[in-house]
């Protein structure tokens, strides 16, 4: 079971600013444990999309600890860290960070060729189930950026993991691809007993979350 | 990793770069190991050649005597601290005593060739002949003497002294089946017995004889102990070192100024061929640099994408892997043709060189070949690990 830890955990630019406010999670201990659907509401400026690079370590200019599975996430080389990306945490960023000038396929096969994980037919099933069968071969820079909004949460199912980060995940999305998108990811979440990490600006009900919580 | 994350990786992060500069590389680098692998065997096919001429010496081995003065007022032999001291040079790899005989030896040839003369013998140690011919031994009670030859003197033999003397001429196999009577004798008192040629000697001009028999036959012949040695051969590492030839001149020692002529002509040779293959060496690194630089842009030129791979979980190592895997082929191609060229050259070489009697082997040797997979080898090492660098300092 990899369980989150966070120590006092404050991002170094914003620190002054909001050690002052109230937060469920900066400055203080928090844990949530494998399996977990946790909804972290924030509004603008507070540090959302900085808390989801800070767990997937593509920024590490915080204060404090973060510990998975008692791990110090600092303390990680970089094949252990690249495990943990392949096998572990998983994530749908806020500005997507798709391959733009490859097609929709291919950004998913990036993935998937990675992990080897993924059985024959997976990328056209889940395409099919995002409504997404005909913009498979299109490049993805060229799609709009809701259809772009459904292959990233695509690629991010195509591996393994024990948590997932989604960082504002439906934001281009209507309200029957939302659904569609948000039982894929449930169903994936709970066929690998994983949890979830989800931070947007608005409360939601999206999924059946164990924990709300405010940054 | 299989191949097709490989060329996927490769076609993500390789966009953006034109074939120019690797093309300029690849030229480089087969420029570079042509030259190398030409200078390698041209090396070799040298020492072919010379190695045939000199015995496979090279003219590392010097016989050295003492200048005789015109008055003869010196001894020509080597005192014990001379030749300590002619051991100690920086120069020598090895030295050995040349012990003369201080009895009389008188031969004639049997059969059909009336020839009778008074001789010589010398002996050296073992490890100073060019080669230990079968049946180079001797010990008390055999009959028959093994005796090498210097080639020189079987030349005299047949052009300066049969011709005139109407003495068949002899090769070197017909010399050797010949019994030759010798007739030792001094106060010790007179003995008869056979010599036989057991081979011939490029680099000693003398008349050897086993060190066992020389120092039987002083012993019981002369009534004395060995006396000094008439005269040293040494090894030396360079026959042409200004320092050997300074000694020899400050001890009035004398050898084989041919031999020292010969090793010069090698030395210099050698020398040109280093520089070659240095040049080859250097024009390789230029174009492992030009491949390096050309790979360096490639990856900042995709730095984006190449941060997105990391955060999706690849390793710079995967990465790189990926990046100079679809380069390898092309090395490999190089270095191929580098090869294949030198052998077409060797070939041809062979042919040309064949008619002027000139030895050179039609195949190229081992080591080119060894050449060509260590600039493969660093090609590839190099490359892939300035790749692994570059995408470490991107993501």
């Amino acid at each position: 079971m990899l369980d989150i830890r966070l120590h006092q955990l404050l991002p170094i630019p914003l620190g002054d600013e909001l050690r002052q406010k109230p937060s469920d999670i900066w400055n203080r201990d928090f844990s949530c444990q494998q399996g977990e659907f946790v909804h972290i509401r924030a509004p603008s400026g507070t540090g959302k999309t900085t808390l989801i690079h800070f767990l997937f370590r593509i920024r590490q200019d915080y204060e404090g600890r973060i510990l998975l599975g008692g791990e110090d996430l600092r303390d990680m080389n970089e094949t252990r860290l690249a495990r943990l990306r392949q096998r572990h945490f998983s994530i749908v960023f806020q500005d997507l960070r798709l391959f733009p000038a490859i097609t929709a396929k291919e950004n998913l096969e990036v993935k998937s060729i990675l992990t080897e994980s993924s059985p024959d037919g997976r990328i056209a099933e889940y395409a099919s189930l995002l409504d997404l069968s005909g913009k498979l071969e299109d490049p993805a820079g060229r799609l709009s950026y809701g259809e772009q909004q459904r292959i990233a949460i695509i690629r991010s199912l195509l591996q393994p993991f024990d948590w997932i980060l989604l960082d504002e995940p439906f934001s281009h999305l209507d309200r029957a691809n939302i659904h569609r998108a948000s039982e894929l990811i449930a169903s994936a979440c709970k066929a690998q007993g994983a949890g979830m990490i989800l931070v947007d600006l608005e409360d939601d009900d999206h999924f059946e979350y164990t924990r709300k919580l405010r940054l | 990793m299989k191949p097709k994350t490989g060329k996927r990786i490769a076609r993500l992060v390789g966009r953006g770069q034109g074939r120019a500069p690797l093309v300029f590389a690849l030229s480089g680098m087969g420029i570079g190991v042509l030259v190398l692998l030409l200078a390698i065997q041209a090396w070799i096919d040298l020492g072919g050649i010379l190695g045939a001429s000199s015995s496979g010496g090279f003219g590392d081995f010097l016989v050295i005597h003492k200048e005789i003065p015109a008055d003869r007022s010196a001894h020509s032999s080597f005192t014990v601290p001379e030749i300590r001291d002619l051991e100690h040079q920086p120069f020598v790899k090895s030295a050995g005593p040349i012990t003369a005989n201080l009895y009389r030896v008188a031969a004639a040839a049997g059969f059909h060739i009336r020839f009778s003369t008074d001789l010589f013998f010398e002996s050296v140690p073992d490890t100073f002949l060019d080669h230990r011919p079968p049946g180079w031994h001797w010990e008390p009670g055999d009959v028959v003497v093994p005796v090498i030859l210097s080639s020189q003197y079987l030349s005299m033999y047949n052009y300066g002294f049969a011709l005139s003397q109407g003495l068949p001429q002899l090769s070197e196999s017909a010399a050797e089946a010949i019994p030759i009577n010798i007739t030792i004798s001094g106060p010790g008192g007179t003995s008869s017995l056979l010599a036989r040629v057991v081979g011939f000697s490029d680099r000693i001009s003398s008349i050897l004889v086993p060190r066992q028999f020389m120092d039987w036959a002083n012993a019981h012949y002369a009534l004395a102990p060995a006396g000094p040695p008439s005269g040293m051969i040494i090894r030396v590492a360079d026959p042409s070192d200004p320092a050997l030839a300074a000694y020899l001149k400050t001890h009035h020692l004398q050898t084989d100024n041919e031999k020292l002529h010969y090793s010069r002509i090698r030395v210099i040779l050698a020398t040109v061929l280093s520089a070659i293959g240095l040049f080859g060496i250097l024009v390789i690194l230029l174009a492992l640099m030009i491949c390096a630089v050309n790979l360096r842009l490639m990856i900042a030129g995709n730095r984006e994408e190449i941060r997105l791979l990391t955060v999706l979980g690849y390793e710079s190592r995967t990465l790189s892997r990926a990046l100079v895997g679809g380069l390898i082929p092309w090395y490999f191609g190089v270095a191929a043709t580098g090869l294949v060229i030198t052998g077409a050259l060797e070939w041809a070489g062979w042919k040309i060189l064949g008619a002027k009697n000139l030895p050179v082997s039609p195949m190229i040797s081992i080591f080119p070949v060894l050449g060509a997979i260590g600039v493969l080898v660093v090609f590839s090492l190099v490359t892939r690990g300035s790749v692994r660098k570059n995408i470490r300092a991107v993501s």
